[in-house]
């Protein structure tokens, strides 16, 4: 039997680990920022295994370029990084008061948005959607030799 | 009485049939740069959360994991802390904790987790 004690403190410990998440995020691509003076971002290795792998990026690429640039107030480039690197920047502020604001009151906040499955699978099939397009740009806008340089294999 | 109880635990809940070969999970994951691991997360989300009879993995995780590296990570926490030792009890093996190696594994190659996440589920429609 599992006493109820027990579910609510892996809830609550579930809730700080979502909010040491959300901070790591913001807070990594703050210090790439202050480390990036000669622009060697766009420049360097990828660190994601996917792209270190194949060259190719992978649904998720370009995100942290995103939100180094968005800190540094280029919109334009932010976005062009990855469409959804604002959203992130919101959704984890948004993400950390509302757990911090859960924590404290004891009550849960936005189950049906966060939980819900309907807006999960939009975000699904957009994000989908985005990384198809992008990787058609992605092949017409590098050659070969270009996409296996991104890789480790270069 | 064991083999009763665990007869009862299998036949409460419908498990989503999602049997694919782990080979098959790396070759549709690089050929899709990617994508077929979103659609693969959702799959196996409803899966461990249908051996848990509660919500393991939520779906907003689950998608996430698929383009969010921290989000991948603790995905394959649930996954071999919570998630795996309820499918080991239904398959009748040892209920280890996975996630040292599920979240290792993660951070430097997501698809080889992802295999060894698919072979553990597939003993379940043996």
């Amino acid at each position: 039997m599992i006493s109820t004690g027990y579910i609510t403190n892996t809830k609550s410990k579930r809730k700080v680990y979502g909010i040491i998440g959300a901070c790591i995020t913001l807070l990594v691509p703050y210090l790439l920022l202050l480390n990036n003076g000669n622009h060697h971002l766009e420049t360097d290795q990828s660190f994601c295994p996917f792209k270190m792998l194949t060259g190719f990026p992978c649904p998720g690429c370009g995100i942290t370029k995103s939100l180094v640039y968005f800190y540094e107030g280029d919109i334009y480039k932010s976005l062009s990084y990855h469409i959804l690197g604002p959203f992130v920047i919101a959704f984890a502020l948004l993400t950390i008061a509302v757990l911090t604001t859960e924590l404290i009151t004891k009550k849960e906040y936005f189950t049906k948005w966060f939980y819900s499955k309907k807006l999960a699978y939009t975000l699904a099939i957009f994000l989908a959607a985005y990384h198809f397009i992008r990787l058609i740009y992605f092949v017409y806008d590098n050659s070969w030799s270009s996409i296996v340089h991104q890789s480790i294999w270069k | 009485m064991e083999s009763s109880t665990q007869d009862q635990l299998n036949s409460q809940t419908p498990i989503p049939v999602f049997k694919v070969d782990p080979i098959m999970v790396l070759v549709f994951g690089l050929l899709s740069c990617g994508l077929y691991l979103i659609y693969w997360n959702i799959k196996v989300a409803e899966v461990f959360n249908a051996v848990a009879e509660k919500e393991v993995i939520s779906q907003p995780v689950a998608i996430f994991a698929g383009c969010c590296m921290p989000v991948n990570i603790y995905f394959y926490y649930l996954a071999g802390k919570e998630a795996l030792p309820k499918v080991y009890q239904r398959t009748g093996e040892l209920q280890k904790d996975q996630s040292t190696l599920l979240i290792v594994l993660g951070l430097f190659f997501p698809i080889a987790a992802a295999m060894i996440v698919q072979g553990d589920i597939n003993r379940l429609y043996n």
